[in-house]
This record gives C-alpha cells, structure tokens and sequence, in this order.
C-alpha cells in the first residue's frame, strides 16, 4: 500500500521504518513543507536499537522515501499517517487542513497521537467540512492508533506488539488497517477494535495507571526505609503475585520521557475542566516530581545541608537506558538542585550529554566526561540515575581508588547494598533500609 | 506660640464663621468649575475632593496656613533626613528605600548603598526560595512562609500580600501577630516543619508578643526535625543584628533595617521580605517605585496640585473649624480589606498626640479616630451612623476602576456575572458619597412623598473623598499608601507634633510585663489597683 507518515519523530520513523519492512511504498513527511527534501534527513540520534540498520536499509531499497513535498505525499497515500507529538497541534491542523483543500480521492488518516480525547474526530470532521464547501464527496475517515511502543524497545515493540488499539467507526477503513497491520500483530485476538475516542482514552489511561503504580511504590519503598526494610525484597513478593507482576514496580528516583508526562498533565487538566474528580493521577503526578529529588534529599542530609563547594559525580542523564532523551528526566531536576547548594557536577551519559547540553540551561557549573571513570577523580559522592548496562557491573577498585570519599547513591538499585558493605563503600539506595 | 494665633489660622477661623461653616454642599457642588479645581489627577491615580464643604477662597487661606508653617521647608527636611523625630534623635527616611533617579541625590551615599546591600541580598533570598531551593533540613523545598510580626512588621505585609493575591506565588503566605497563642496553634497545625520557614520580623528583636510565637514555632520545629532548624528555617529582619543572633539565627539568614525607618514605614525595607516573596523582588520594585512616584509628586509639586498636601490641608479644615472628629475608610474592593487597619496605624500611630513638638499641650484638635471597612459590607453596619447618627464623619472612598484578576480561564457566564458584580460595586460607592453629600436632595422627585417622615431624613452635607485607583497592581498600591504618609506628615506639620514617635504604646508594654510578674506570683499584688486585683484573683482561683 502507499502510505505516507507525517511526522520524523520516533514514533514516525519507527512506524515508516517497520511498515516500509512489509514491502509498502512508505514517504515518511518532514512537518516543514518549506525544508529541502535533502534536508530531511531523518534524526537519528535516537539512539534507539536497531532502528538506523532499519531506515537505511529500507531507504536503499527504496520502500522508504523522505519529503517534505505535503501536497504530493498526499496525492501519494492510500493512507496517511499522523505521528506529530502532541505539542505540535497547530502543526497537525495545518496538515488536515492542507489534506482537505488538495486531497483529489477518498480519504483515510491513522492518528497515531493522541493528543486529546476526542481529537480524532475532530479531524474528521474538519476534512469532511472542508470537502463540503468544496462540493467533492469523497469519504473520510480517521482512526486512532495510539502509538504504544516505549523508547529503548520501540523497534521490537512495532514488529512484535503485545496489542494494537485501533478505534474508529467505519468499517471499510478499520478492514483496510487491520489488513496493514496484519503481519504484526498476526492474530486476532491482540487486534482491540473500538471508537476512535476509547482509543484515545485507552492510551491516556494506560499511562495514568502505569505513573500511580509507580509513585505508590516508589511511596512505599521510601517510607520502608523507616523500617530498616529493603523494599527489593518486599518487591520480590509483591511481584510474584500474579495480579500484580515485576512490571513497574521497581522504586527509582522518578519516571520521565517525553508523551508520559505530557498524557498525565493533559488528563489531570481535562478533568478539571471538565470538573471530574482527579485528585490521585493529580498526587501521582505531584510526587514523581518529588521523587526526582529524592537523592538530593539524602545527600542533603548526608552531609549536614552543606553540598557547596562538594563536587558529584553523576552516572546517567537519560531518563531511562537506550536513550538519548532527557525529556522531564530526574537528572534535570536533580542536577539543577544540586548546582543551586553551590555543588560542582560532573556527569557522564553513554548518549545523552548533547541533549542534557540542550535542556538544562546554564551548564557553567558542570561537567562532562568521556568516560565513565574519568569523572569519579576526586570527587565526593556518586549518583546514579539511569541503568545503562555499562554501569550494572563496574570496577569497583577502580571506583574506590579514584574518589575522594566512596559514596554512591543509587537512584535505580542497581547494587546489593550487602556487596557494597564487604567492598568498603557506603551504599544508599531508595528504599534499601538504610535511613540518612 | 500656638497656631491657633497665626494669622493664617485666625483667617480661616473667621472664613468658617462668615459663612463658609454653614455653606451646604448643595450649592458648592454645583458651582462652576467645581471639578477642575477640586480634583487631581496623576498616572493612575484620580483624587476627587469635590465633596468637602470648601471653595477657592478655602483652598487659599488653607495654603497660607501651609506657608505659615513652612510646610515646603519640612518637606525638604523629611527628603535630606534631618532628624524629625526629635524625641528619638532619627530621622524618618523611608522615602530612601524607594528613592528615584531625581530624589536619590538627597540621601547620602553611605544611605544608599546600604540599601542597595540590603535589598541585593533579598533578592537572593526571595529567589532561592521561589525558584524552590531554599532548602528544609530533610533536604524538602519550601513551600509554606509564616511572618511573625507584629504592628508595622504585620500590617503592611499583610495588607499588601492580600490586595495582590491574583499574583501566583510558588510559596503560601500566612502572618502571626497575635500575642494569645490561639492563632498560632491553629496555623501550626495545618503546616509541615520539613517545608515551613519562619520570618521573624521584629525591628528591635526584643518585642514580647514576636520573640513569645517564634519560640513556640521553635518548639514545634524540635517535635520533627533534628537539626539545621535555625540555618533552614528562621530568617530573621531586624535592625539589631546582635539580638537576631543571639536568639540563634546565623548571620547569613539575617535581613537588616536601620533606626531611620519607622516601624509602620518599615514594608518598603527589608521588612517586606514577604511582599517579594509572593510578587517577586520585580514586583517589589515595582510596589517601591510606585511610592517613588508619589515621593517626586510631593517634594516637587506647588501645593494646588500636589495630592498630599490637599488631601491633609483638607482634612485640617475638617477637623480644626468645621469640628469633624472622625474619618471613615471605605474600600469598595475586598481585596482591600487590610487598608483601614493598616491606616488605621499609620494615622493614628502618627499623629495621635496632644503636646506640640515643644512639649506644650496643644489647644486645638489633631488626629481624628479613623476606622474603615470594605464599603460594600460596611453599607450593612455602620453607614447607618454615617447617614444619620449624630457624630460628624469624614469619608474616603476608594474604588478600582479595573478589576484585571478576573480569571482568563472562567467560562463566561461566570466572567460576565462578576463584570457586572463590579458596575454595581461602584455604582454602590458613587451613591453612597453622593447621598452623604446631598441627602434627601438625592431622594428623585417622584419618590419624595415616600420620604416625608422623620425617620426617613437624611441630612446630607457630610463631607468626602473619592479615590480612583486604575487598578491594583504593585504600583498604585506604592503609590497609593506613600500618599497617606505624605498626607498625614502635612497634618503633622502643621498641628506642630511628631508623627515619628509613638511614646503612648511604651508604658503598656512596661506594666505588662510587671503584670506578667503578679499573675505569676513573683510579686506582691497588693501594689496595685483594686480592679486589677481582683481580675487577677478570679484568673488565679
């Protein structure tokens, strides 16, 4: 089929990437129609797995195209793909608007973002308008797939779906999509067939649900603490309960990324709005912000609220592993807390030190390393704040010999705080039982 | 020698008794060109003294009163911090922390760059805090302000913090100043140690009712938190350094003010520490530079124009020949609800005095008793007495033009109800001065018959003024509240007293603390009345 995604983001060049793999004609659409199709040139620094083998490969086979040409890559489509995030509203009327005034056949959209409940239909409507001050009939229709894959994974996820969501309410468009992605999701059953608005809602719930689970947990390791606990064994028991699972339940210095935040803060306001009772997602939402503090905090008691002049070292900036996103990362908050005391920071992310260069502002107070161990010299405490697999096993010698005082705090419980203690370091972790 | 034989005083006694006493505000108001000679107007702020039983002839007389007492001389002197106050041997220079590019050169450098000291390490202050890192000792951002003070150390904050309250502030303000424990152990419990911080404003650090809440907030600080409560939690605001550290707050939480600004002229110092914590130190300058405004009006304006001077002369003629003794303040804007206390204060603080700045008792009548309240409720309680009670009250009514806090995101109905919530707000305070003006005159000829009994009577020909603010914003209020200091420093001058002093409030302080002593037990009751005996025998029983 000849698709056309509107959108270079990840989830754009996933969905072009993956949907071009099953041999369709796929142009994936820069959101600047005035950028020199030569300039498209898709960002990949993702630093997603195994996504730059794929869009190379389909571009040489020339599955894959980039445009930036809007009225040609919607004369092109028998569907036309939505992935423009969320922020980008304005953005994606101007796209419906334009499809409405060129389109010259039938029209079919998926909107991949959910940018609001709703939204989706709204669309439609508008194109449908549009059609009819211009005396044409022809169909239209917008479904909503929200996208549902997660950075770090979001390549296999595409190829491999656990579900697709898919809601709209005319039947001849929703057969030609579950014909697309077919090969994906290969049976049935992981097909959820619904209106366009649940669809929409689904994906805002799913969120809502995954951020309270993990601020409850992350409330009931921190207060654990108090009890001389360490929550990962709590977390053993708590997970092998099948109504609850080992998904999301792991304490950390908060959650961030990029739709997460912005899917909570959208419901939290349109309930509001709406005069609906949101106050749990509200605190949800509240105490993550809190949590990416949470290792200041211990620091801040560890050495008697004086860090000025201390020097940190951090590990991660990322705001989880296979990233090279900081979007509402901890390191960000936790990084400007620390700057603020008059602290020196040194920090060292595998892929995300441009990014956190970009986001954070004044960086005049810190530091960035090469090397994971280049920046332990001398200093006074060690944070971790993302997983990266580099820093799972480290040398722990060669840690030691380089601080001036071993000291880690771990805002993913990576280490086994027994481990720590034979090694000689002072350990803390969330929720390790190990009060500061 | 008194006033009251200078010429200047002589002529408008007789002015008053040729007629001038007598003359109803029926006819002065429609005389012609009332309005061009009796108002003023300057950025923002329209003052309409229409309503007072004067005319041109008044406002001359009244000016060489001014002359006579070397009004334009004092005002220099208030302006280059020649020590007014007398009594205490200080000058009264407020008018330094809000100085402007063309009043600055009047204070001396050594003046101004301690202020600029000051307020530079306030602003850090107020941005640590509102940016979120001031830091509790559980490593928690705070997010709750109590300002302990009292008098000029609560009022002001006070009113100011809640007459801008459309401003979002990061940090919720709450103030104790009442000395009974009652207020602070209710706001206690609504707060958490981990993100409360404290202000204690005090200008000598030795005020009982302050030093008596701060030590209950520290006890309350020991029942959660182990240590740092002083360095994390307690700024201190005080001239008296030594006292503030004594008490345990370390130097570098320490804010400064000096003996030349008066306890109730002490919000423009550091004082107003959480003023700037809810607006901003932008919006605090911007609240400065508003009184700066109103500063440069008063030093550099000929009396017929200048607002303070009118406003106060006028007054003078209230008081002194037509024998008015009270003044009403009537806000019609409840986010103006502080005003009247906070005037109150700085009126009657000011100018409640009955010796001359000679010592000699005066013969003549100074400040009046001056009270007030959100006009709008006050129209359900006192305004009865203002209509048709037998004392004389003088009135300023003050309203806002345009209520910009109106909340953008309101649907619209709501928008449009409170739009016409504020055309009748004012349609209530231009009735109400217009009524005490003119009386049963206001009464529509149709509707008079429904009049014609004697308890339907309304008198009319009480005096007043009307201020129009264009909003409330950090300006006007500055501008608004250094018009009533400037105002009442005029009456000062020319009643011949001392509005920098407040010896009448020291001798209570003193007897308390012997009372203290009685009711505890540690001295003999028997030196003392036998009222206050008794009442101290039922409380010991």
């Amino acid at each position: 089929m000849n698709i056309s995604v509107f959108g270079c983001e990840l989830t754009g060049t996933v969905t072009a990437g993956c949907l071009a793999k099953k041999g369709n004609s796929v142009k994936l659409v820069s959101l600047d129609d005035t950028l020199e199709r030569s300039k498209v040139g898709i960002n990949l620094t993702y630093g997603e797995p195994s996504l730059a083998m794929l869009v190379s490969s389909q571009l040489i086979k020339q599955n894959l195209v980039y445009s930036s040409n809007w009225n040609e890559s919607i004369a092109h489509a028998d569907i036309i793909i939505i992935s423009i995030p969320p922020w980008f509203l304005s953005v994606a009327k101007k796209l419906v608007e334009r499809i409405g005034e060129v389109a010259k056949k039938k029209i079919l959209i998926i909107n991949q973002t959910t940018f609001s409940v709703g939204q989706s239909k709204k669309f439609e409507d508008k194109i449908a308008k549009i059609f009819k001050e211009r005396s044409v009939f022809f169909s239209v229709s917008v479904l909503s797939m929200p996208d549902l894959i997660s950075r770090g994974t979001s390549v296999e996820e595409f190829l491999n779906p656990s579900r697709i969501i898919l809601g709209g309410d005319n039947a001849d468009a929703l057969n030609i999509v579950s014909e697309l992605m077919l090969p994906f999701y290969k049976q049935k059953k992981y097909l959820k067939i619904m209106s366009s608005k649940e669809a929409e809602y689904t994906k805002f719930s799913l969120n809502a649900i995954l951020a309270t689970r993990v601020s409850l947990i992350n409330e009931l390791a921190n207060s654990a603490e108090l009890f001389a606990i360490d929550f990962s064994k709590v977390k053993e028991g708590i997970g092998s309960d099948p109504r609850i699972g080992f998904n999301y339940i792991d304490p950390g210095c908060g959650f961030g990324g990029p739709s997460f935040a912005s899917d909570l803060n959208y419901l939290s306001e349109v309930f509001e709005k709406k005069g609906a009772d949101g106050r749990l997602l509200s605190v949800a939402i509240e105490e993550n912000e809190t949590q990416k503090e949470v290792l200041f905090r211990k620091a801040w008691r560890f050495f008697n609220n004086d860090l000025a002049n201390k020097t940190f070292a951090i590990w991660g900036l990322s705001f989880k592993p296979n990233t090279s996103s900081v979007d509402n990362a901890p390191s960000l908050t936790m990084i400007k807390a620390l700057v603020a005391q008059g602290a020196k920071v040194i920090v060292y992310d595998p892929k995300a030190n441009e990014a956190f260069m970009q986001s954070f502002g004044d960086i005049s107070s810190i530091a960035f390393a090469d090397d994971m161990y280049e920046l332990l010299e001398g200093v006074d405490a060690l944070f971790l704040l993302t997983e990266w697999e580099e820093f799972l096993t480290p040398d722990f010698t060669k840690l030691k010999r380089l601080m001036k005082q071993s000291i880690i705090f771990d805002g993913r419980n990576v280490y086994e705080p027994n481990e720590m203690l034979k090694e000689g370091i002072k350990y803390i972790g969330i929720g390790r039982g190990i009060v500061v | 020698m008194s006033i009251t034989s200078s010429l200047a005083w002589k002529n408008l006694v007789s002015h008053c008794q040729s007629g001038m006493g007598k003359e109803s505000l029926l006819n002065l108001i429609n005389m012609p060109n009332r309005m061009e000679e009796f108002s003023i107007e300057i950025g923002g702020l329209y003052v309409d003294f229409s309503k007072n039983r004067i005319n041109g002839a008044t406002v001359e007389l009244l000016e060489r009163l001014a002359k006579e007492k070397e009004l334009a001389v004092w005002i220099k002197k208030l302006f280059t911090g020649e020590k007014l106050n007398h009594t205490e041997n200080r000058a009264a220079l407020h008018t330094a922390l809000r100085s402007t590019s063309t009043t600055q050169n009047h204070f001396e450098q050594k003046i101004q760059d301690d202020v600029n000291e000051q307020f530079s390490r306030m602003e850090k202050i107020v941005n640590k805090i509102r940016d979120g890192h001031w830091r509790g000792a559980t490593g928690k951002t705070i997010k709750d302000i109590v300002n302990i003070g009292v008098g000029g150390s609560d009022l002001g904050p006070l009113m100011i913090t809640h007459a801008l309250q459309a401003f979002k502030s990061p940090v919720k303000l709450h103030f104790l100043s009442s000395i009974d424990g009652t207020q602070t152990s209710n706001l206690l419990k609504q707060l958490d140690q981990e993100t409360t911080l404290f202000i204690l404003s005090s200008k000598s650090f030795t005020t009982i009712d302050t030093l008596s809440n701060a030590e209950t907030a520290l006890s309350w600080f020991k029942k959660k938190l182990r240590s740092n409560i002083y360095a994390q939690h307690f700024i201190g605001i005080s001239t008296n350094s030594e006292k503030m550290a004594e008490w345990g707050i370390p130097k570098q939480n320490q804010l400064l003010f000096w003996d030349w600004v008066g306890g109730r002229y002490s919000m423009w110092s550091t004082i107003g520490l959480s003023i700037a914590l809810k607006l901003g130190m932008e919006g605090f300058r911007g609240f400065l530079a508003g009184a700066g405004e109103m500063d440069e009006h008063f030093a550099n304006t000929e009396f017929k124009k200048n607002i303070p001077v009118m406003l106060a002369l006028i007054d003078i003629w209230n008081i002194n020949f037509l024998d008015i003794e009270a003044k009403a303040i009537l806000p019609y804007d409840a986010r103006l609800k502080y005003l009247p206390a906070y005037l109150s204060q700085l009126v009657m603080e000011s100018n409640g005095k009955s010796v001359d700045r000679q010592g000699n008792k005066v013969d003549y009548r100074t400040c009046p008793i001056l009270w007030g309240e959100i006009g709008s409720n006050a129209q359900h309680a006192f305004y009865q007495l203002l209509h048709q009670g037998t004392q004389k009250v003088m009135s300023d009514f003050i309203a806002i033009v345009e209520r910009d806090d109106f909340n953008s995101q309101l649907e619209e109905e709501v928008e449009q109800s409170l739009s016409e919530q504020q055309s009748l707000t004012l349609a209530n305070c231009f009735a109400q001065s217009r009524v005490l003006m003119l009386g049963n005159e206001a009464i529509p000829k149709e509707m008079r018959p429904k009049f014609d009994d004697p308890f339907k009577d309304y008198a009319g020909n009480k005096s007043s003024n009307t201020i129009l603010l264009d909003n409330i914003s950090p300006k006007s209020l500055g501008k608004l509240i250094a018009l009533y200091e400037h105002k009442t420093f005029v009456e000062a001058v020319i009643w011949d007293i001392n509005p920098f002093d407040q010896w009448g409030v020291e001798l209570g302080k003193l007897i308390a603390e012997e009372t203290r002593k009685a009711l505890a037990g540690d001295i003999e009751l028997s030196g003392l009345d036998c009222s206050t005996q008794a009442l101290i025998k039922r409380i010991k029983q």
